[in-house]
Parts: C-alpha cells; structure tokens; sequence
C-alpha cells in the first residue's frame, strides 16, 4: 500500500470531496453573513425627512377660505439610505394637525381637538389631514435618497366637517392679521419601506418577525392621536 | 504506549474533522432556516429540501472522514451544540460590524426557540448519513462493512 504520511492512496481521493464541501459551506455562510450584515445595516442607519407645508385654494378677497375652496397639504416624505442596499417605499401614513387658534383663545369651538402641554401653556390642535398612501414604485438607491411627495385635499364636498373646521381655524387667523399659511402645524408620518432581494414570507403561518426583518418601519413626529 | 497516544491522536483528529464539516452544515442550516431572506441562497420561505440535502451531504461526508461509526457517531452528537454555536456566531455577525439586529442577550435563546427543528433534524440525518458514509467508505476500501463494526 502505498502512503502519504499517515493517509492512505484512497483516503487522500476521500479528501477531495471533503475539502470541497467544507470549501462551498464556508462560501455560503460567507455570502450569508454578508447578505444578513447589509440587511442589518439598513435597519440600523435608515433615516426619514418629511416636511409639511399647508397652502389654501379658493381664497375669499378678505383672505378667508370660501366654501368652495380647498385646504392643500403637501407633505414630502424622504428616505435618507446610507446602506448599500436598494429600498421599496411601500405605505406611507401620514397626521397633520394645525393650531387651532380660536379654541387656545378661549372659544368653544366643539370639536376634537388635543392638547399639548408645554411647560405651563398648552396648545390645541386639530387633526387637519390623515391618511395612508401606497407609494409602490418609488425606490430608494443604495447610498442615496428618495421622496414620496403627497397632496391631500381637504374640501367642504369631500370632508365637510374637518373643512368646517379648517375654515373657522384659518378665518379665526385672519380675522387676527396671521396669514392662514402661517398658522402652526404638527407633522407625524410613519412610513414603511422593502428591502429590495430580501423576499417577504410566502407562508400565512410565517413568524412575525421575518417580515420584520425585510419590512422596516420608520417614523418621524409625535402621533397625537384623532 | 506511544503507538497507542499516536492512534488515540488521530482518532480524535479524525473525530474532530468530521465535527468540523457536520457543525458547519448544521450552523448554516439552522442560520438559513430562521433569516431565509437575509442570508444565501435567498428566500421567502426557508427551503426544507435545500435543508435536508446540506444535512445529509455534510453528515455522509463527514462519516467518511470518520475511521469506524463509532467515531462518526461521536462527531454527529458532538456536532449538535457546536453547530448551534456556529449559528448563534452567524447571527451575531452584524455586531461585529457594530450592528445589532437583535438584543445581543436573545440571540442564543432566538435562535434556539427558532432552530429547535432544524436542530432536532440533524440529529437523525447526520446517524443515518453516519451509517451510509462508512458504507461508502467501506467501498472505496474495498471492505465490508460488518467488518467495520468489529471493535
């Protein structure tokens, strides 16, 4: 029998296989982790931006919004991505309330509004726009960002009692020399983004948390509530 | 004396080399089980097939490194909290890049309430894939195998 070192001719041909299954094992947990690290990465850097401006349509010549009008809130939604993964946004929900200055003056207004207390003050405001928007489409490049842009209407056909409440709110301001655009605004948005080549659960039996993995959630604001 | 410290020696390399390639097979088996869509190949839905053929691969050529099924028996049950700890090391893997995808203390007890199937899985298939990786062994020596379960 011929023998190289302490191995057998035969046992070297069994190494062969071996050191190639070691070799592909060792490839795919390399690729593995590698794959898990960039998921991880953009759960722990994703970051969100989202701005609010509120514009009014339809204004009467003393500045007041006519029945008519519209309240137009546009809010920009954007994913700052500093991993080297791509992103899907998918639902964006989104809270806008303005101040409701007459009711901070002491008016009964009789709507629901909440408080916030700051120190010894404390603000009331009122839950102008609300929604969800599917925003299936907008991607997110790897080191970059990208914006979700929303309009929300608010009308007196569409919404006739948060437009009621628009109105009196942006009338009040006018009344008081404030331009209605100048009235204070709060914004909260929590919105919810894929991970692009990180597939969700087929199965309606998966656990929670593997669509929490490729799923990432993020917010920005304070939710209030209604 | 030395003769037998010698073969000693080797029987537990051998023993050793075998654990190695079983533990490997069963820490990336478990680890792609629980994060399927994060790790490679990738999926929606852990594949029981891709599973069950890393196994059954990895516990045959890891018998064969084996010199009896005795050894081999060893490396299959040595195999199974060391192929555990390879797939808690996996799942920690973010945290050395300073990343923690979970709370560092709940990764051994996520991954073991998570891999527990996987886990008790190899178990079997690696004493099966023991059995049919002496056969195989035995073939390329040109022996039999009843031989082999001589003491």
């Amino acid at each position: 029998m011929i023998r190289i070192g302490f191995l057998a001719s035969h046992e070297w041909r069994l190494e062969i296989p071996f050191v190639v299954a070691i070799g592909f094992l060792l490839v795919f947990m390399g690729l593995s982790v590698a794959n898990f690290v960039s998921v991880a990465q953009v759960h722990g850097s994703l970051g969100v931006e989202a701005t609010a401006s509120v514009g009014y349509l339809g204004l009467a010549s003393n500045g007041t919004l006519s029945d008519n009008g519209t309240a137009r809130a546009r809010i920009n939604v954007t994913a700052v991505n500093p991993s080297s993964r791509s992103l899907q946004f998918d639902t964006v929900i989104y809270k806008l309330w303005i101040e409701d200055l007459p009711r901070e003056a002491g008016y009964a207004v009789g709507r629901r509004d909440v408080p916030i207390q700051n120190g010894t003050t404390t603000r009331w405001i009122y839950l102008a726009f609300s929604g969800s928007n599917t925003s299936g489409g907008v991607s997110v490049p790897a080191s970059g960002r990208a914006t979700v842009p929303l309009v929300v209407d608010v009308t007196a056909r569409l919404d006739p009692y948060t437009f009621a409440a628009v109105q009196n709110i942006t009338g009040f301001a006018v009344s008081h020399g404030v331009s209605p655009t100048a009235i204070p605004s709060e914004l909260f948005i929590l919105t919810s983004l894929y991970i692009d080549g990180a597939p969700p659960p087929d199965s309606p039996t998966a656990a929670l948390y593997l669509t929490d993995i490729v799923r990432i959630v993020i917010g920005q604001g304070t939710d209030y509530g209604a | 004396m030395a003769r037998e410290l010698s073969a000693r020696l080797q029987q537990a390399i051998r023993v050793l080399r075998s654990v190695c390639i079983l533990a490997l097979a069963l820490g990336y088996a478990a680890f792609y089980s629980i994060f399927p869509s994060a790790t490679f190949p990738v999926s929606g839905d852990a594949s029981f097939p891709w599973i069950f053929l890393v196994l059954a691969a990895a516990s045959v050529l890891g018998a064969m490194e084996a010199g009896e099924l005795q050894e081999a028996v060893v490396a299959a049950m040595l195999a199974l909290p060391l192929g555990y700890l390879v797939a808690v090391l996996l799942a920690f893997s973010p945290a050395f890049a300073g990343l923690y995808f979970l709370e560092p203390s709940l990764v051994p007890f996520f991954m073991a309430r998570y891999s527990i199937l996987v886990l008790a899985l190899s178990l079997p298939v690696n004493l099966g894939g023991a059995v049919v990786g002496q056969l195989l062994r035995d073939r390329f020596r040109g022996g039999r195998f009843p031989d082999r379960l001589q003491p």
